[in-house]
């Protein structure tokens, strides 16, 4: 079992300021900018052999990790690649709703992620006493190879830094080894970033340092942070927003970056069951998941969770991708049904080196990245979440309906009957009727 | 066909040209398009058909096969609009059907104008040139009169049976055309008739359909008819019925639901059938029904008024059904004795019910406000009302009229007993 605790800090200051080092012994301090720790633990479960891999993700609080961590999908996030769909697919599809796509298959949840990554360790056989903060914690989690690496996220910020010993976690059993890197930004240039900073390594049983090394980092990032962000790049609804809500893109002014290296833009969104994209009307790369045109929420959110979809963007204008909302169910009262949605900008270009598919910190892995080639970097541009209101009518209104809904129809009805059956008095022709033979 | 004729079918062909030029020209330079979402629908599906393989595949294709097959042009010829000039030439034929369905006595500039109802309508217009099917069907209804006026009815058999195959209202005809079929020929021979039409129809039905479902399976029956039995049109239309469905299509929610929705067949089933047996209802029967030409017209403004009714009191009601009946509304309009004030005033109603119901389906649509109570429902009320209102007057003239041409006739035959002999056997030198 291997745990390595890595702090990133955003400069050197920060690091010195707020890392306190003793003889054998770190601890963190009071710190005046916010800094991001990644807590990894892999341990070995089952199946070496076996091919495919599960990935559990989980986002709660809306940071970007940068540099030591991909960027995550909102919520719960858990996808099965096919190789796992009769260890995992059967049980799983008939607790939660299931997205599939052709390289893996999607569960999705908004609330915390306990029930889906319960009942994936219940089904494999995995048995860990890792403690889930779904509050303040962000997630990675990967079974692959018959290894179980658990990725940990916590942005902290000024406010909430509580000076503490940095130790290794006492709730593994057997043999343990504990590392803790600590770095900073050096230069972030594309997809290439430079860390430098302190490894340190703790003796066998976890209770000192043994030894601690000086430590520069120099990789290439799939995920490169998002310098390169044009200027003005906005992700807005067009107003009034009604029942075909429009995501406006403006990337007038994003021109500029697709110099020398094959790149495009895309927005690549996750979607309630509310919302969804009509792919005869607008021209997405793809839509997975729920897309029935006609049925209203009510009769949906049973059998899905909603949608993914990715769209190409065309840099130098602004892009306007229309969503479709669906009736949800009337309520006590009427009012709007809320429904938000976290689209994300970003740029994706052809690197030619497969390298990037991993780095010390991050693997490609199952996710939006698995429709790309190995060698692509992606540059997060934006995201931002989105409120779509959709009205819904009062039941108190009903029995009103349907008493004036029968009442017009049996007034209707009478007079009709009238008409039909009631006395007719042929009258003097007018001149309308002349042309009558 | 008389020059006047030829020319208001030669504008009526132009006009619709040059919208559909249009059409195309918005299409590439505007972000909303002109071309109808079916449309689209439509050539997708002939898309698949093309590729052999099953037009069901396109989502929301919800029609005959046929209807794909004809969008297989798109595809052979590589032009996404070309089905479009077809929809063009099958309205401008409606149109000529039209004008061989006019009183041959009235004067040819009256007949034009009475023509351009539909020939220069607009929304007749801008419906077939968006590329909406539904002029096809309203060729072949008219078609079906028309051959029944030449007494040709075999092929009015086997073109009612395609209309049904092609969408089900039609089926609302065979009732008044049987009463047209019974009490317009004689003796044993009507029996024979009647039962000859009614079994060609069906067999023309159920024979489309055996072969379409030995091609496409159970997927054809579904989408095309069964479909419409499940469907809960819950989005906002201009049905009347419109927001109980939506509430009822939410009941599993634990919201409030009842009965009267599983019910709303039956007001328009009622209504629709006893427009349809007219001659319960048409003043002086025999007379009107005496002269076959006379007859004939009496039997488009029975469909006419049935057609109304069955959209007025339809589940779902969108304005594309509007065509339904207006196919009719020439064949109405030369026999009408309604003053120009009234006509005013009904079509004040037409339009300003719609507007009415148009202005919150906007509101709610695109600002996205909360209008379904009261403002969207009292919109589906004033419409519903509204063209109930405006059936009852087109139902009270129909009787008038022919009231009025029994009295007319009756007043002179009493002087010249000679003359009626002469004509009722002209007429049955006819038959």
């Amino acid at each position: 079992m291997e745990e390595r605790v890595t702090l990133l800090f955003r400069s050197a200051r920060s690091l010195a300021e707020c890392v306190k080092q003793g003889e054998r012994t770190l601890e963190l301090a009071a710190c005046r900018e916010d800094y991001i720790v990644q807590n990894r633990s892999v341990e070995a479960v089952n199946d070496a052999d076996k091919t495919g891999s599960v990935r559990f993700t989980w986002r709660g609080r809306s940071e970007d990790l940068s540099v030591v961590g991909p960027p995550l999908n909102e919520g719960a996030n858990l996808y099965v690649s096919p190789e796992f769909a009769e260890t995992l697919g059967k049980e799983l599809a008939s607790r939660f709703p299931r997205v599939d796509t052709p390289k893996y298959s999607l569960y999705h949840s908004e609330e915390s992620g306990e029930n889906i990554l319960g009942a994936v360790f219940e089904l494999l056989g995995i048995s860990q006493n890792h403690t889930f903060d779904w509050e303040n914690k962000q997630y990675d989690i990967v079974l692959e190879k018959g290894a179980l690496r658990i990725d940990e996220y916590t942005v902290v910020h000024p406010d909430d830094a509580v000076p503490a010993p940095i130790e290794a976690s006492t709730s593994y059993n057997g043999s343990h080894n504990f590392e803790v890197g600590m770095f900073y930004i050096d230069l972030v240039q594309d997809e290439n970033v430079n860390l430098s900073g302190l490894r340190c390594i703790w003796d066998d049983d976890n209770k000192n340092i043994e030894r601690c090394i000086k430590t520069s980092l120099l990789y290439r990032s799939a995920f490169a942070p998002s310098r390169l962000r044009p200027r003005d790049l906005t992700i807005d609804l067009e107003t009034p927003i009604g029942l075909h809500p429009k995501v406006l893109i403006d990337l007038s002014n994003a021109t500029e970056i697709t110099s020398d290296k094959q790149c495009s833009y895309y927005m690549f969104s996750q979607l309630p069951a509310q919302l969804f994209v009509d792919k005869f009307q607008s021209d997405p790369i793809f839509v997975f998941g729920e897309h029935n045109l006609e049925s209203p929420d009510y009769r949906l959110s049973n059998e899905t969770w909603g949608s993914e979809t990715l769209f190409e963007l065309t840099p130098g204008e602004v892009n306007e991708i229309t969503l479709h909302s669906r009736y949800v169910a009337p309520g006590d009262n009427a009012g709007y049904s809320n429904i938000s949605f976290t689209p994300q900008v970003f740029m994706a270009c052809d690197t030619g080196m497969s390298d990037i598919i991993e780095n010390p910190f991050f693997t490609k892995g199952l996710g939006l990245e698995a429709f790309f080639t190995d060698d692509t970097a992606f540059y997060p541009l934006k995201r931002e979440t989105l409120v779509a209101p959709i009205p819904f009518p009062s039941l108190s209104t009903y029995s009103y309906i349907e008493a004036l809904t029968l009442l017009s129809l049996v007034t209707a009805t009478f007079y009709l009957l009238y008409k039909l059956f009631g006395s007719v008095t042929p009258k003097p022709h007018t001149d309308n009727a002349k042309k009558n033979n | 066909m008389d020059r006047n004729a030829c020319v208001l079918l030669a504008l009526g062909g132009l006009v619709r040209l040059a919208f559909f030029c249009y059409g195309i020209y918005q299409d590439s330079h505007f972000a909303v398009k002109y071309t109808d979402i079916d449309y689209h629908v439509f050539h997708d599906a002939g898309g698949f058909a093309y590729a052999g393989q099953s037009p069901y595949l396109r989502d929301t294709y919800r029609y005959t096969p046929l209807l794909s097959w004809l969008f297989m042009a798109n595809h052979y010829f590589g032009r996404f609009h070309l089905v479009k000039l077809v929809f063009v030439v099958f309205d401008v034929l409606t149109g000529a059907a039209i004008l061989r369905l006019l009183p041959r006595r009235m004067p040819s500039l009256t007949r034009c104008k009475v023509a351009s109802l539909w020939l220069l309508n607009p929304m007749v217009i801008t419906i077939s040139t968006r590329g909406n099917a539904e002029t096809v069907l309203c060729f072949l209804v008219v078609l079906v009169v028309l051959a029944l006026k030449n007494k040709h009815y075999f092929v009015a058999s086997l073109l009612f049976g395609l209309s049904i195959h092609l969408k089900i209202y039609p089926i609302v005809y065979a009732l008044p055309i049987a009463v047209y079929l019974f009490a317009s020929l004689q003796g044993y021979h009507r029996y024979v008739v009647v039962f000859n039409v009614g079994l060609t129809t069906l067999i023309t039905v159920l024979s489309l359909n055996v072969l379409m479902f030995q091609r496409y399976g159970f997927e054809f029956l579904d989408q095309t008819y069964l479909y419409h039995v499940y469907r809960f049109d819950h989005r906002h239309n201009f049905s009347l019925w419109n927001q109980l469905l939506y509430f009822d299509s939410a009941a599993t929610q634990g919201g409030a639901s009842s009965s009267l929705a599983k019910y709303a067949f039956a007001p328009q089933l009622a209504v629709v059938a006893l427009i349809g047996a007219y001659f319960l209802w048409v003043p002086e029967f025999s007379h009107a029904v005496h002269k076959r030409s006379r007859h004939i017209r009496l039997l488009c403004n029975v469909l006419f008024l049935q057609t109304f009714a069955f959209v007025t009191f339809n589940k779902v009601c969108t304005s594309q059904y509007f065509i339904w009946y207006m196919v009719f509304l020439p064949t109405y309009a030369a026999g009408t004795g309604l003053s120009w004030r009234k006509l005013g005033a009904m079509l004040a109603v037409w339009v300003g019910a719609q507007a009415a119901w148009l202005n919150e389906g906007y509101r709610l649509e695109f600002l996205g406000k909360n209008v379904f109570w009261p403002g969207l429902f009292a919109g589906n009320v004033l419409f519903f009302l509204g063209n109930t209102w405006i059936l009852g007057q087109l139902i009270a003239d129909v009787r008038e009229q022919c009231a009025n041409a029994s009295g007319k006739v009756k007043g002179k035959a009493k002087g010249k007993t000679k003359a009626k002999a002469k004509a009722a056997q002209e007429t049955h030198a006819k038959e």
